[in-house]
């Protein structure tokens, strides 16, 4: 068992904890880093200049995750309604895609893109960035929220319509809050890593947008500023723990069974 | 009439490509009345609730309640309530808010809400539970609970699918009875859909017995065990014993019997009109006896159950107090009698003539 | 419901038409020529191959062990240690690949293979455990029981009566390491060393420079293989829907 604490440790907490050290480090002028303390780093993320980037970056990732999340729940419902084999069909449907290389996938997208649909600019634009992020979110936001379908006694809802409930009354009386921890993971799986994207927007959005994930490449490599990087990534570490936690512990809080 | 179902069809095809649902029905059931469709699985009784709740659409027929056309009104208007197999009870709502769940759709006053909960709450004692969370809740608990939250509208009729089948013997006892109180409290009409026969008698005024898509007997259920119309009814409720009689010799003063399957007419019996005597005792001018060997015994407490072969092979069951010892234990040679007021002639379904 | 299905149809025509229109290009006898005949690429290949299986046993290995020892942690330490299991999936890919490459700067690796199949396990790890946390909370005790009773020993009551039920988790967590391994580009971008180069890394410089007809024609290749993974996992492994859940 100790060899696998040593791993756990030092992949799971390691990196962290030094990239947390990086963060108060000093950064020199010719692009090392001495081990002085200082927040330098933290103060310079509050300039307007870094606090735009995050907000760009935070902005495109709710609209992702809406997005994402209004396709996902009746496609995800849809699915978990049909029977057997068709049932095993849907899924593989979403899944196959899936299992194409990322790489592929981004190309294939930034192809389609440059076909200008509907006779409007796609690459390289905003809504073509939010459209390839979807592309490539979509299928993580329908699977947790098919699973939670597929645990639902459909009966359910019949027993709300018979209890004097109408359509809407039912999708939003029972159906989304029966389904509000599949929801909040769904959203929290697609949130956060669309927060620090960097291909999709580097790639579909050209070198027009600067979001978090260009930030941190260009802090890494060619910058060279380390603490400013780490400090960021540490803020993203602090507030994924924060979130994670929340939506846990409201989980026991509901659900109260044992799984 | 209170609920008048004509000529109502519902007919998919299940998962091994048959014909299933319901064929047809014709059905009247009164104000406030306990009414149970029975009938083995498969048979119709449980797309027939789901019409009646709404959740399905007939293919032909018609539903009217006091008058009123119900197939054009939408499941959530209708006056029906469910009380679903499995309960249904919603587990992200509290016992209250499941319980409460009609009155808010029909968005009635906070006031209406809690005088209408406390009325209901103290009816089905189901206020200690108020408190806990709905997975928490043991089966019978649970079904106080769907009872509490489908009867608080007070609604017309109350649909029960299976409701004592997930209890313990003791609990459906006193279900029972619960179920019959809060029936005549309310003036509720009551509609159970069931497999089991112990079941419906125990909880209905009236029994629809279904076989197959239709409608088989309907009556009380002292006259559907007393006088099943078919040999499917007889077996389905309670045990039955058959004798095949041959009517020549028996209109000649001669009780003969016949194997079952190939007399013209079988004479039912109920277990307990059966009786076992040693050989050779007096029969009376209204009784009539055929001896027969014990195969198997068993004491039930209450009563003892013998297993006996007559002349023509066939084996029949009877049900004897338990107070009484019986004349002789396996393999001995006895006396069946029985009253001849007590038969029931079915007309062997099989027989050419 | 009915009406839900030109939603649900509309996702698939979505996620699958530009990968269809992409994916064509690899239907031609010269991109299946240029493949056989592209060394470089297929030395990727290889190496994304090897580096995947590897990395698979590895995590599944560990997977396993860790999701046997996780019920015997207080409900304390398993909690903290669920939210942190967690972590690699949520957090960006960029900030992992930056994290490792720190980490590995700090403890003085030099990269190379040693950092790569590291840095993979590290992410495919957290899919690894899910998986067979869900597969062993499925277990039936009562078989291990019986197999001993019936005079198994303890290597015989592993092959016999655990084993076969573990299979299922421990194939769906290898297709599912192996795929992820397979498609990493961005964590290998920052830990590999020089002389390493993974199939996704080779494919990205190929598309950046436009060229490579073959790169289709390996795509759709990969993708059919990918096909079978998928059904493969699909019919070994019904009741694990639950793997992805928080």
């Amino acid at each position: 068992m100790l060899p696998l604490y040593v791993w756990i440790i030092g992949f799971l907490v390691g990196p962290f904890v030094i990239l947390a050290l990086f963060s108060i480090y000093t950064r020199l002028p010719d692009g090392s880093t001495s081990t002085e303390l200082t927040i330098e780093a933290y103060k310079r993320l509050s300039d307007p200049l870094y606090v735009n980037i995050i907000l760009r970056s935070l902005g495109l990732a709710v609209a992702n995750t809406a997005l994402c999340l209004v396709i996902a729940f009746p496609s995800a419902y849809f699915m978990s309604r049909l029977n057997g084999a068709r049932k095993t069909l849907a899924l593989s449907l979403i899944l196959i895609p899936l299992s194409t290389s990322f790489l592929i996938r981004i190309f294939a997208m930034m192809d389609f893109l440059r076909l200008k649909l509907f006779g409007l600019e796609w690459l390289y634009t905003r809504p073509g960035i939010l459209l390839a992020l979807c592309y490539n979110y979509l299928p993580y936001a329908i699977l947790p929220l098919y699973a939670s379908f597929l645990r639902q006694d459909p009966r359910i809802l019949e027993a709300a319509q018979d209890l004097g409930a109408s359509r809407t009354k039912v999708l939003t009386k029972i159906l989304i809050p029966l389904h509000r921890s599949a929801l909040l993971s769904a959203a929290l799986f697609v949130l956060i890593p669309s927060t620090g994207e960097y291909l999709i927007p580097a790639l579909v959005g050209g070198s027009r947008y600067f979001f978090i994930g260009n930030f941190l490449q260009n802090q890494f490599l060619t910058a060279r500023n380390w603490p400013l990087g780490s400090a960021l990534i540490v803020i993203l570490l602090v507030l994924t723990l924060f979130a994670l936690n929340r939506v846990r512990s409201s989980d026991s809080h509901v659900e109260g069974d044992a799984r | 009439m209170f609920l008048e179902i004509k000529n109502l069809r519902k007919i998919f095809i299940d998962s091994d490509g048959n014909e299933a649902g319901l064929a047809s029905l014709d059905l009247e059931i009164g104000e406030a009345e306990g009414f149970s469709l029975l009938g083995p699985s498969g048979c119709g009784k449980t797309t027939t609730l789901r019409l009646l709740g709404g959740f399905e659409i007939p293919d032909l027929g018609s539903i009217h309640l006091r008058g009123q056309d119900l197939l054009k009104v939408a499941p959530h208007k209708r006056p029906i309530r469910t009380v679903f197999q499995k309960y249904a009870l919603f587990p992200h709502l509290s016992v209250f808010e499941n319980i409460v769940f009609s009155l808010r759709m029909a968005k009635k006053s906070e006031t209406e809400i809690k005088s209408a909960a406390d009325e209901i709450l103290e009816l089905t004692q189901t206020r200690h539970l108020l408190k806990r969370p709905v997975q928490t809740l043991s089966g019978g608990e649970q079904q106080r609970v769907a009872l509490a939250r489908a009867l608080i509208s007070d609604p017309e009729i109350l649909l029960l699918d299976e409701p004592l089948s997930a209890l313990d013997l003791k609990l459906r006892e006193k279900m029972q009875m619960e179920l019959l109180r809060l029936r005549k409290k309310l003036g509720s009409s009551f509609i159970f859909v069931t497999h089991d026969q112990s079941e419906a008698m125990l909880l209905s005024d009236r029994i629809g017995v279904m076989n197959k898509g239709r409608l088989v007997q309907v009556g009380t259920p002292e006259e559907i065990y007393r006088r099943p119309n078919s040999h499917f009814v007889a077996t389905f409720i309670g045990t039955a014993n058959f004798f095949g009689i041959d009517l020549t010799a028996h209109m000649s003063g001669n009780l003969s019997l016949l194997p079952t399957k190939t007399a013209d007419a079988s004479w039912m019996l109920r277990p307990e009109s059966l009786d076992l005597r040693p050989i050779g005792t007096p029969l009376k001018d209204n009784e009539l006896g055929v001896k027969v060997r014990v195969i198997d015994t068993a004491f039930m407490g209450q009563e003892w159950l013998s297993k006996v072969i007559d002349p023509t092979g066939s084996t029949h069951l009877i049900k004897t107090p338990g107070h009484e010892a019986l004349p002789g234990g396996d393999g001995t040679e006895l006396l069946m009698k029985w009253e001849y007021d007590d038969t029931w002639s079915l007309r062997n379904e099989n027989s050419p003539a | 419901m009915k009406r839900l299905f030109p939603v649900f149809l509309l996702v698939v025509v979505f996620l699958w038409l530009p990968l269809a229109l992409t994916l064509r290009k690899g239907f031609s006898h010269e991109g299946l020529e240029r493949l056989i005949n592209n060394h470089d690429l297929l030395s990727s290949l290889n190496q994304s191959l090897v580096l995947a299986l590897v990395s698979s046993l590895i995590a599944t290995l560990m997977g396993t062990l860790t999701a046997f020892a996780l019920p015997s942690f207080s409900r304390f330490w398993r909690k903290r240690f669920e939210t942190l299991l967690l972590l690699p999936l949520l957090l960006p890919e960029i900030a992992l690949g930056l994290a490792l490459l720190v980490w590995f700067v700090k403890i003085g690796l030099n990269f190379g293979w040693g950092t790569l199949v590291m840095g993979h396990v590290g992410f495919c790890f957290t899919y690894a455990t899910l998986i067979m946390k869900a597969n062993i909370e499925t277990l039936d005790r009562s078989l291990l029981d019986a197999a001993r009773d019936l005079g198994a020993s303890t290597s015989s009551v592993f092959r016999h009566a655990l084993l076969p039920q573990l299979l299922p988790g421990l194939i769906a967590s290898f297709a599912t390491c192996f795929a992820l391994s397979l498609d990493d580009f961005l964590i290998s971008f920052f830990i590999k060393g020089m002389d390493q180069m993974t199939l996704p890394i080779k494919i990205f410089s190929m598309l950046h420079l436009k060229i490579g007809l073959e790169i289709y024609t390996l795509s759709l290749f990969l993708c059919g293989i990918s096909i079978v993974g998928v059904l493969v996992s699909q019919l070994c492994f019904k009741r694990n829907r639950s793997a992805l859940q928080l």
